[in-house]
């Protein structure tokens, strides 16, 4: 049996040192869970970003091999002037057509130019058709790569190819290059080289 | 009213008294009982962060199948595009001499500003064999193409196969 005392001491409820440890406890966990969360939404936006460059940087590699495979090795040359990039004849003409020589050989249509945007980052393509619509020779190294040339045929309609490209270097063997290609978000900390072999057919 | 009715009457008031103090007892907490409900959230909680760790490892793997995903439909799609007739049969093996056929280069600025790099080699091969077409009356040529790209990193060694058939037409 309770005594008087007793229920009013249990209708009387909690004092206000335990509610006050209690909010405390409560407000650390909601802090800490709030921080846990802010942190899950910066991991998921970083993870995104840093996916989105390296699906750039594979991409720009994609683009630059399927040219490259039909493109003329003796031809191919980089350059860092005006911009940082590298240039090769190719059989396609803007268009992509190919077309052959009576007696079976290629037959060169256009020189095809990749380069940084220095202000942008961004990775552009550009394709220059020879002047006369064909050749049966390749144009020769530093026809079309001096910087006033460069710079005039970046002013032609360049395709965006990639974003965040910082450096492209080209090591020339006979039948193969070796690309390297790095791309870089300085806001972001995270940054991909991507090394690769790419075969030249022609 | 007799004794008998006062006592019996004082009975009733205390049963009252009593049902009302339960029913106050079962309204709230105590601090003990705040303190260990705060106590085993915050472990579960805990518990959950560890998730974190795992999902940096599935996405630093996701990261490496994506690579060699791309790789192998590069290499699917220059089988495709060359067709049944220029195909070559065999084993072929994309790597070089002495490096892998991909190389990629991670850079992840630390909290002290300098660049962690780690390197993973991507490993490309294609395998092309005629295929038995069946039934009878068709006599169309089948090859199929398999491309194995195997990666590794400093600890692990990842591998995904994808397969195509390229037909000739006759």
């Amino acid at each position: 049996m309770l005594s008087g005392t007793a229920i009013r001491r249990r209708l009387q409820g909690a004092t206000l040192i335990e509610l006050l440890i209690a909010s405390s406890l409560s407000l650390l966990i909601m802090g800490l869970l709030w921080y846990q969360m802010q942190a899950g939404q910066k991991f998921y936006l970083r993870v995104r970003a840093q996916g989105d460059i390296q699906r750039g940087a594979l991409q720009a590699v994609r683009w630059i091999a399927r040219d490259v495979i039909h493109g003329n090795a003796g031809n191919l040359n980089s350059f860092t002037t005006p911009v940082i990039g590298m240039s090769f004849a190719s059989p396609e003409d803007s268009a992509g057509a190919t077309t052959y020589a009576d007696t079976g050989a290629i037959e060169w249509r256009s020189t095809v130019i990749y380069y940084i945007d220095d202000a942008t980052k961004n990775f552009y393509r550009v394709q220059r058709d020879y002047p006369g619509g064909k050749q049966d020779y390749p144009e020769p190294i530093g026809v079309s790569l001096t910087p006033a040339a460069v710079a005039g045929n970046l002013s032609m309609k360049p395709r965006l190819v990639a974003e965040h490209i910082i450096d492209l270097t080209v090591e020339r063997f006979p039948k193969n290059i070796m690309l390297n290609m790095k791309a870089r978000q300085e806001a972001l900390g995270f940054g991909i080289s991507v090394r690769t072999r790419l075969e030249m057919k022609n | 009213m007799d004794v008998r009715e006062m006592w019996l009457g004082s009975q009733m008031s205390v049963k009252i008294l009593e049902m009302i103090s339960n029913r106050v007892k079962r309204r709230g907490f105590n601090l003990l009982e705040v303190v260990i409900a705060c106590f085993i959230f915050s472990v579960t909680t805990l518990a959950f962060l560890g998730v974190w760790g795992m999902q940096v490892r599935a996405v630093e793997k996701s990261r490496h199948s994506m690579v060699a995903t791309f790789i192998a439909e590069g290499l699917i799609a220059e089988a495709r595009s060359l067709g049944y007739e220029r195909t070559v049969l065999g084993l072929e093996v994309f790597d070089g001499e002495t490096e892998p056929y991909l190389q990629v280069e991670t850079e992840i600025r630390g909290p002290d500003g300098t660049w962690n790099t780690s390197t993973v080699k991507y490993h490309a091969q294609r395998f092309i064999q005629e295929e038995d077409v069946t039934p009878a009356p068709y006599d169309d040529k089948v090859r199929s193409v398999l491309v194995t790209v195997t990666w590794e990193d400093s600890s692990k060694v990842g591998e995904i196969k994808l397969e195509t058939l390229v037909a000739g037409v006759f």
